[in-house]
Formats: structure tokens, sequence, C-alpha cells
């Protein structure tokens, strides 16, 4: 598959036009992973699953020279996932999330829920037990990782049945999905972090204590990076419900300002607590998103 | 009360949506958007945008403002003052105007004033009342009272008058009577006849005054008048009488006539078809008295024209003055003697005489010429001045007649008339000064002239027999019309027309020494006629009117003139015969009180309350432009101060705002 046509693929405006979130996740997922020039995925099983063409940066070790010895050409070995590591999504569920300015194709919830559902697909594809939580004032839907058949069909099920609402509990949420994840494995949280800034560092502690490997990924609008109104704008608080009137090509030095200087506290607070922050914005790519996370994976072994 | 001299114009009101539309459209609506967060979206500008919808409240404001007062501005708004509030009984106030002129002595016109006036005041009961009698003027008045005693009583008393109507002034007091407060009412009681109130003009009435008419007139079924008569003298004993009598009734009239004179009348008999004149000529002897009296028997509607007074004395002298050089020509007053014989000579056809005066010339400027008709410039033009030719001027402009022959003098005479304008032949030297030895004579009479309507046939008299001596050589400019010419063609007399007056210049002295005129039948004639040409054809009486203002002559001025009833003195308010200074005036009843004509009451009506259309305003009309004050100035300086408000602010705003931006 040509590489424009998967990055085509893998943009937000194309993949929120697929209602179906199992469609959706594996057009972007084999997609993405075919498009790979060098294999960040192999599989941590011993079960062999496929010959792949050796790509500059492979592991030596995974080049079957038998292979090359009877046809000169190098091939690298590709095995199915045999591990069973947790992966756990959590999505923020808030009333903030579901914002969509003009310039994004989807509201940041459609597209957190595509990269959960990228997520899911891809952890399930290699093995892993993916879970799925969904909070706003409270826990909205809770989907454990196990190896049960039907997983995956159920947090799709359970991503396009979300709706956001209320305003965003965050630290009761998280404290709670903290204490229950007791094995080891990975939490993906998809946030816009809006006004939790102060309590991330805590509690993205509380997941690191218990040995979890976290992304902290966050999922803005472009209008919230730019404030890109022009006339004068009653800007009400989607949880809130806060109103001001303001003209916002006067305001919109000083708002710029703040939210950098909010985004490199979170980004701060991420760092220190050795957890994965990426910032993403309904306009971009999810192969961003996709790659982020194979890193991870791939450091976890 | 408001109300706009163009309406229409008000339909513009409707571009005040304009502003309002565009106001609304582009005020700065705020957006609403659910926003993910607010925490870092400042309010700091949320103050300005107060300040900016006031300003665009106040631009707003300011410009429907100018908008409105613009199209009043065209629409001319007027203001009225409030009327005076309606009146209670108590101050309605009624003046009647009772007309009394000549006219309402027929048809029982007074009786039925009288009668109809106290109904009207029955029917008023307690409301203040005032009366006025008008004739040619104010002729008595009562004040508005609630007392109608003396109303009454000067109605009971009432009687027409001898003269025509005038009424603007009796409008005037009636209006003077009723005050300014009230509902007040001028009640006209009148004839209406035509004649007196078709030149009424619309006096200063204050406004809120109501006209009202009452008609008094009757019908004039039958009614013959005198007028005019004639005098003319047969001899100095008898004279002939013409009455014109006319019929201004539908029925043919057969009316005995009495004409007196003196103590000796005469009697006839005479008929007159409908809306005809007829004249009856009579003979009657005179009397020393001269007053005369001509009168209609018989039963009539309106007797007042059926008399009519004449005067048949003797008629005032005709004044010539002589002027002679005196000194320098003592020979001059020959001349004179021969002009004063001439005009003295008595003629029994004549209702007048002459009063000779003489003067030396240098004397001449020293005279008071009005009373003098004819002047005789003998030779004395000769010795005149510049200001004594402007007399002559002046004189001759006022209807004089002036006779110039030549003296010794001649030449400066003729230079000086000629430069004086008044006669434009050229004078070109004496013929005959030296030598007696060539006669000359006259040979030609202007037949289309006053000569040659008295010398129809010149051969049959010795006006062409007698011998001239000398005469002075004139050239003739082409206006003047020369009257007699000598037989070698040379004019001998000229005749020049300056104002009303006539110049006769002649080229020979009428004395021995230039002629032999004086002493041919033909001179008494042809002076006389010369002298009698600036007599008008009714010099004598005058003929007025009663009520008639005389002019009366300066020689009188100054003095009281007696007064008596029955035609004596100067009385000219009753019929007869008025003597003022030596001119007898026939005093009668203004002979259009008998035109039977009524004015179109309602045509009346109109004018009275000033709607007339004359180029001046109606005092009405002027009264009530008083009451309305014209807005559209204000609205037009109104319109020009907030549009100044409006660019003022808007530039003050847009430099704040610009200001606040950088600062931003």
């Amino acid at each position: 598959m040509p590489e424009q046509t998967i990055a085509e693929l893998l943009a937000p405006e194309t993949l929120a036009r697929i209602d179906s979130y199992a469609l959706l996740a594996r057009v972007a997922v084999e997609g993405f992973i075919s498009g790979l020039h060098r294999s960040l995925y192999h599989g941590f099983g011993s079960e062999f699953f496929q010959y792949r063409s050796y790509v500059p940066g492979d592991d030596l070790k995974y080049i079957d020279w038998k292979v090359y010895g009877k046809r000169d050409r190098f091939y690298t070995k590709v095995f199915q996932e045999e591990t069973n590591m947790n992966c756990c999504l959590i999505i923020d569920s808030s009333a903030s999330m579901d914002y969509g300015g003009k310039r994004a194709a989807c509201t940041k919830f459609r597209y957190a829920c595509m990269v959960a559902a990228c997520l899911a697909y891809l952890a399930t594809r290699q093995g892993d037990n993916v879970g799925l939580y969904a909070y706003s004032e409270g826990i909205l839907t809770a989907v454990p990782p196990g190896h049960r058949t039907g997983g995956l069909q159920r947090i799709l099920t359970e991503l396009q049945r979300l709706k956001p609402q209320t305003t965003g509990a965050h630290a009761d949420a998280l404290n709670k999905l903290a204490e229950n994840f007791r094995r080891r494995g990975l939490v993906v949280w998809l946030s816009d972090f809006v006004d939790i800034d102060e309590d991330l560092s805590q509690l993205l502690k509380r997941f690191r204590f218990a040995h979890h490997d976290c992304i902290a990924l966050q999922c803005l609008d472009p209008d919230e990076i730019d404030l890109p109104f022009s006339r004068t704008t009653r800007f009400v608080d989607s949880e809130t419900g806060h109103e001001i009137v303001t003209a916002p090509e006067l305001v919109r030095r000083g708002y710029s300002h703040s939210v950098d200087t909010w985004l490199d506290n979170i980004r701060l607070g991420c760092l220190q607590e050795h957890v994965d922050f990426l910032q993403v914005s309904t306009t971009d790519s999810l192969g961003n998103m996709l790659a982020a996370y194979l890193h991870r994976r791939e450091a976890m072994g | 009360m408001l109300s706009f001299t163009s309406p229409g114009f008000l339909f513009g009101l409707t571009a005040l949506t304009v502003p309002i539309a565009l106001h609304l459209m582009n005020r700065a609506i705020p957006l609403r958007i659910v926003f993910p967060s607010t925490r870092f979206i400042r309010r700091a500008q949320l103050p300005r945008e107060g300040r900016r919808q006031l300003r665009d409240i106040l631009l707003l404001v300011l410009r429907l403002l100018l908008l409105a007062a613009a199209v009043l501005t065209f629409a001319r708004p007027v203001w009225h003052r409030a009327l005076t509030p309606p009146a209670s009984d108590a101050q309605t106030a009624t003046v009647f105007l009772i007309d009394v002129s000549a006219s309402l002595s027929g048809a029982a016109g007074t009786a039925r004033a009288q009668t109809l006036v106290s109904e009207k005041l029955d029917a008023l009961g307690g409301q203040s009342v005032g009366l006025v009698l008008s004739a040619d003027g104010v002729l008595a008045d009562v004040p508005v009272s609630t007392d109608h005693d003396e109303i009454r009583r000067v109605l009971s008393e009432l009687t027409p008058t001898y003269v025509a109507g005038d009424h603007l002034s009796g409008l005037r007091k009636a209006a003077q009577l009723l005050g300014a407060a009230g509902k007040r009412t001028i009640t006209v009681v009148s004839d209406f006849q035509q004649t007196d109130w078709q030149l009424a003009r619309s006096p200063e009435l204050p406004p809120n005054i109501d006209i009202t008419f009452l008609d008094v007139s009757g019908q004039r079924t039958s009614n013959a008048g005198i007028t005019r008569v004639l005098v003319a003298p047969l001899n100095s004993e008898t004279a002939r009488v013409v009455v014109e009598t006319r019929n201004y009734g539908m029925t043919p009239i057969a009316r005995p006539l009495e004409v007196r004179i003196g103590t000796h009348s005469v009697r006839a008999s005479i008929e007159v078809p409908p809306l005809q004149v007829r004249r009856v000529a009579l003979v009657l002897p005179t009397s020393p008295s001269g007053r005369g009296v001509a009168s209609l028997n018989g039963d009539d509607d309106y007797a007042l024209d059926d008399v009519y007074h004449f005067w048949a004395g003797v008629l005032p002298p005709i004044r010539v003055l002589g002027v002679i050089p005196g000194k320098p020509e003592p020979r001059k007053a020959e001349e004179l003697y021969f002009f004063r014989k001439a005009l003295s000579v008595q003629d029994d056809g004549r209702a007048f005489d002459y009063a000779f005066d003489t003067v030396e010339a240098e004397f001449f400027f020293a005279l008071d010429l009005e009373a003098t008709q004819v002047l005789l410039l003998l030779g004395a033009a000769g010795y005149f001045r510049e200001q004594e030719f402007r007399l002559v001027e002046h004189f001759l402009r006022e209807g004089g007649a002036v006779i110039v022959t030549p003296g010794k003098a001649a030449a400066h005479q003729f230079r000086g008339l000629r430069q004086s304008g008044l006669v434009d032949a050229e004078f070109v030297g004496i013929a005959g000064e030296h030598s007696r030895d060539e006669i000359y004579g006259l040979g030609w009479i202007k037949p289309d002239s006053i000569l040659g309507s008295l010398f129809e046939a010149p051969e049959d008299t010795d006006l062409f027999l007698f011998p001239i001596y000398r005469y002075a050589r004139l050239r003739p400019a082409r206006q003047d019309e020369v009257l007699l010419r000598l037989l070698d063609n040379a004019p001998a007399l000229l005749e020049s027309r300056v104002g009303n007056g006539r110049l006769f210049t002649s080229a020979f002295a009428f004395h021995p020494n230039w002629s032999d005129l004086p002493m041919t039948g033909s001179f008494l004639p042809l002076v006389r006629e010369m002298v009698d040409s600036v007599v008008p054809g009714d010099y004598g009486a005058q003929r007025i009117d009663c009520g008639q203002t005389v002019e009366l002559p300066h020689t009188l001025l100054g003095e009281e003139l007696p007064k008596g009833g029955g035609g004596d003195g100067a009385n000219t308010r009753e019929p007869g015969i008025a003597m003022i200074g030596s001119t007898p005036h026939e005093v009668n009843v203004s002979r259009r009180e008998s035109i039977v004509q009524k004015i179109n009451v309602v045509d009346l009506q109109h004018r009275l309350r000033g709607s007339n259309s004359s180029d001046t305003p109606s005092p009405r009309q002027t009264t009530e432009d008083s009451r309305r004050i014209n807005l559209w100035p204000y609205c037009a300086s109104l319109a020009a101060l907030f549009f100044l408000l409006e660019m003022g602010l808007g530039i003050v705003f847009d430099q704040r705002e610009l200001k606040g931006r950088r600062q931003a």
C-alpha cells in the first residue's frame, strides 16, 4: 500500500467517516503496520507468524539464514505474541471532550475513541489483554482486560455507546482505577487534562507507584491552542456552564501565553513521573499515536 | 396644535428603520460557543465592550434624531397657538353696524332696520351689545354694554343721511368696541347696495370676530330720479334749464317735474320708459340768488334722488392778469387797454365775466397765479428773467392760458421762451421795424383750430383786411401749430400746448404801432376765443355729492367756513348750494345710491373675512400668521447639530478605539 495512501487512511478526517470502530481500527492498524519500514513489532511469543522482508534496522537475530541461503535475500521472522500483559485504556468522557472546532474532523472525544479503538485492536492483535475505562463524574464504563473471546468487540461496542457528559472528576476516577489495577501493565490515559494540571503529578504517581507504564495522551482541538475566533464571542464553559463574553482578537495573546504555560506544566509533570506524554490535535494523524504506543510497548520488552 | 405644510415628507420617517436595521445587523452579537474550558480566557475586555455598545447606541440615537429632524424640516411643521377658549355667554358681545347711507331711506329700509335690530336685541337678552351708525364714516356709536336702553334710543331716532356709504371706518369702530376678549360678533345691518360695498376693503379686524349680515333692503319697484341739470343763460334775465331724468325701475313712469329758480318755477310732465333717460329743456327767468331746484313729484320708492339742486346764478369771473413792461415801454398800457376793453364787453350768452388785474413785469415774480386763469404778456416777457419764465411754464402746466405779444425787447422775449421750452419757433428779426412803407396783412387761418371754427368764413370778416406795420419774423418748428399766417406766409399767431395750458404767441402786438387789429371787428372774438380756450365747459358751479370733501382754494385756507342747513355755506352733508369762496357748489345726494343692484353677500362676507386674493396679506391672514410658528428652521438647526455631534463623537470614539487596540 503506498505511503501516501496510508497517511490519508490514518488521517482523522478519513477515519471519522467510519462509523464502525471495528472497521476503523482494523483499517488504521493494518494500514499502519503494513506501512512500517522498520519493524517495531515482532511479537514477543515463540509461535512463528510470518516472514517479512528485512528492513535496515531490524534486529539481526530475527533473520532467517536458511531462507537467505536459498533465496539470497534477507527475511526476518515475525512471531505471534504470546504475552498476557494488560493494556488499560482510560478515556476522559467529561463534557470538555465534546468539542470539535471547524478545523477538526471530529470532536476530541470521538478522536480519543478512535485512538482507543486502534490501540485496542493493535494490542489485541499482538496478544495483550486490553481493558477500557471511561469516566466523567464517575466511572461510566469498565471493560476489564482479559483473554476472553469477544473482549475487543465489547470494547468497541462500549466506545460506540459512550457519550461525553458532565464534569470530569479526574482525581476520583483515577484514584479508584489505580486501586483496582493490580497487575502491572500499560495504562493509556486519553484526556484533554483540562482543569487537572495541578493534580496530574499526584494521579500519575499512583500508577507509577504500582509499576504501571503510563502514556498520557492529551487530545486537544486546534481552537484550544490558538483561539482563532475573530468576532465577539460568548464562551460557555462546557463543564461548569460559566460564560465569558470577550473579544478573542484582543485576548488571544494572553490566552496563548496561558495555554503554553499550562501545556508546559503538564509536560513537565509527566516528565517528572516518567510518563510518556503525547499531545495530539484532532487534526493529527493517528499514526503518531500508534507509533508512540509501539515504541513504549517495545521498550517494555 | 401641530400640523405640517408638506405632510407627504413624513413618509421619509420610514428611513429611520435603515440605521436601526444596520445597527441590529452590525451590532456585536456575541457568538455563543460551548468551549472546553474558559479558565484561560480573560474578561479584561468586557468593560470595553460595554463602552462600545454605549457608543453604538449613542451614535444610533444621534443618527435617528438627525434623520427625523431632516425629515421634519422638509415636512415643514407648523405650530398653531391655541385659540382663545370659547367664551361664556357673559363674554359674548355683539355690535350692530347699521348702514345709514342715503339708500336706506328707500323702500322703508330704515324702518326695517329698526325692527330687525330690535328683534335681535330682544333675542340677545342680557348679552353685551354695542352700536355703530355708519354712512361715509362713523356717525354715532354706543359702547358695548348689557344695558340696551341707549341702543334702543338711538334706534328710535334712526334717520338715513344723504351721503353715500363707505363702511370701512364703521367696521373698524365696531371691532374696536368689541374689544379683544370673548366671543365677538359684528352684525352688519344694511341694504348691501353694490355701489356702497363693492369697494369695501377688508378692514384690520382682530381675529375671532364673527361677521353676520341683516339684509334690510326692500323692493324698489318704482324709482325715477334726476341725474343732472344743465343751465345755459339765454340772456341776462332768462336761462335754459335742461333736466336729465332716469327711470331706474322696470315700469314706465309719468311724473310731474317742477323746476324752480328763486321764486320762479316751471312745471312740466315727463314720461320715462324703464331703464331709460329723458331730458327736458325749460326756460326760466334767472334770480339774483342763483339757487335752483328741480324736483320730480309723485310717489317713489326712493325719494332722495327726486330733487336736484343746481346753480343758475352768475358764475365767478375769469381772472385775467395783464403784465406790461412798465417804464421801458409805457405805451404797452394802451395795448392792455384794448384787451381790457375787449374782455369787458357784456355778452348776454355768456355765464361769466372777466376780472382784470395788471402788474408790471418787474413785480411779476412776486405774484401768486393760483387764482388767475389767463396771463397777458404784452411785451413784458422781453424783460423776464429765468425765474419768471419758470413761473409762466408752471402756470401753463396747471392749465392757464398765456397770450404773448412782442415789444421792444422781442429778441430777448423769444429767446427766453425758446430756452424755457415754451416755444420752439426761432426769432429771426423784426419786419417793418425801420419803415412803414410796406404794409403786411393776414392771409391764412388754420381751419381746424379754435380760430378756424370761429372764423369759418374769414373773407366775410375784416380779419384779413387790417394792416400790419411790423411783425416779428419767426421760423416755426415742426411741432408749433400756426393758427394765422401773413400774406407772405410768415407765421402770425402760434399756439403751443404746455401741460394743460395753451400759449398763444403773436408775431405782432395788438397795438396801433404794430397793427390795426384792435380797431377791427375781429379783435374782440379773436381775443375772447383765445382767453376762453382755458375755460372748461362746465366752468362755474361745481357738482359734488353730499358728504364729499371739497378742496378749498388757498385763499380760504385757515378760514372757518360758515355752515348751515338748507344748503347754505360750506355744509356739504345735506343737499343744496354751498358757496365756497366765490364758487357755488351744487351739493346733491349721490346718484350712485339710486342704483338698486345688491352685492353678493357671500362674496362680501368672504372678502371681509380677509380671504381676498390681494397681494398684501389681509389683516386676518396676518393675524393668522402671527399665531403660526414655523418649526422647520428649528428642525433644520437640530439636524445640523445632530450631524455635527454624530461626526464629532464618531471621530472621538474611533480614536479611542484605535488607541485601545494599540494598547492591547
